[in-house]
């Protein structure tokens, strides 16, 4: 009898890690199993939800980046610089500096409007988009439009989508 | 001796209950694993897609691009080749005159794609934004090469396995 009793033991405790290892197996399926990686063939490897947020996000911080006025230069650089890494901000703000004096002296408007946008490539962590902006400039009396295309590339932090990079085209 | 008989009847107990409650536990995780499985192989098709629209998009916006006067019949057969509906009906009715045009200016269109993105894609049809440079020559250049940029809007529909543009426009230019 005890031979049995000890034999009925083993099974069970053998069945249970077995099925504790389907349970481990199954929970990494679903919460622990690495996104698809990002290449030519599959560039979008996120849902339509998260891209679309993105590049709604890329696409209203890049009109609010490259708009700005002579009449409120600084305020307009720290709003732009709200909506992007601590990076890209310090990098922004160095270019900007740069251009201050001239701008403000030359009293020079620029509304950019973005016209199209499209994904590039997208995970859940990182969107690029491509934006056909218009731009307008205004010095003085004079206007000027220009159309042009930029790539932005926007990640995902918990301040939510912030612009990483973007490179005019 | 019955001491010990007893506890091992209390550990089978214990350890029956515990493999019942792993084996709801796997059903459950079992079903779950499956519509995930499911919605994820759905996934893979729609992201998938994005590149084939993307690719789609980016050879013809580089054939439209890519003009010579010199081959001016390959050159339009090579738009052609990835068009469809009205858009390729432009290209196939008036490709002889679109030679004449192009010989009389010696037009040179030479130029590659920067980016391209999608704006939507379906099942059957996608509308992609393609961003690119390059240069023009034509007598009216002096036949000497000018940049030009330019920012295209195709329209793709799926027909017979692959992905055609049925219309390509200029986005303000």
């Amino acid at each position: 009898m005890a031979p049995d009793r000890s034999r009925s033991s083993t099974v069970l405790l053998v069945v249970l890690v077995l099925l504790l290892a389907v349970v481990a197996g199954e929970a990494w399926y679903l919460w622990l199993r690495p996104e698809p990686t990002v290449s030519a063939a599959r560039p979008v490897v996120t849902g339509q939800l998260v891209q679309q947020a993105a590049v709604e996000a890329a696409s209203s911080a890049t009109e609010e980046i490259l708009s700005t006025s002579y009449q409120d230069y600084d305020a307009q650089v720290s709003r732009a610089t709200s909506e992007m890494t601590d990076s890209f901000a310090a990098q922004y703000r160095k270019t900007v500096a740069r251009l201050r004096d001239r701008f403000i002296a030359d009293r020079t408007q620029l509304q950019v409007r973005v016209v199209r946008a499209g994904v590039v490539r997208a995970s859940s962590q990182q969107v690029e988009a491509l934006l056909f902006l218009d731009k307008y400039v205004k010095k003085g009396r004079q206007t000027s439009f220009t159309p042009y295309r930029a790539l932005v590339t926007v990640v995902h932090t918990e301040h939510g989508w912030l612009v990483a990079d973007l490179q005019t085209q | 001796m019955e001491k010990a008989r007893r506890g091992r009847t209390g550990l089978d107990v214990v350890l029956s209950v515990l493999v019942l409650l792993v084996a709801a536990l796997c059903v459950l995780g079992g079903l779950d694993v499956y519509r995930t499985h499911g919605e994820r192989a759905d996934a893979a098709v729609q992201q998938e897609r994005y590149g084939a629209v993307l690719a789609a998009a980016t050879a013809e916006a580089e054939a439209f691009i890519n003009i010579d006067y010199r081959h001016a019949q390959e050159s339009i057969a090579g738009v052609a080749r990835g068009a469809t509906g009205k858009f390729r009906q432009q290209y196939d009715t008036s490709s002889e005159g679109v030679t004449r045009v192009l010989r009389r200016n010696r037009s040179v269109m030479d130029g590659k794609v920067v980016s391209a993105g999608v704006v939507d894609v379906g099942r059957d049809s996608a509308t992609v934004i393609v961003a690119t440079s390059g240069t023009v020559a034509n007598t009216r250049t002096g036949n000497k090469p000018v940049e030009r940029s330019y920012r295209l809007q195709l329209h793709l529909v799926r027909a017979g396995g692959r992905w055609l543009t049925s219309d390509l426009q200029f986005v303000g230019q």
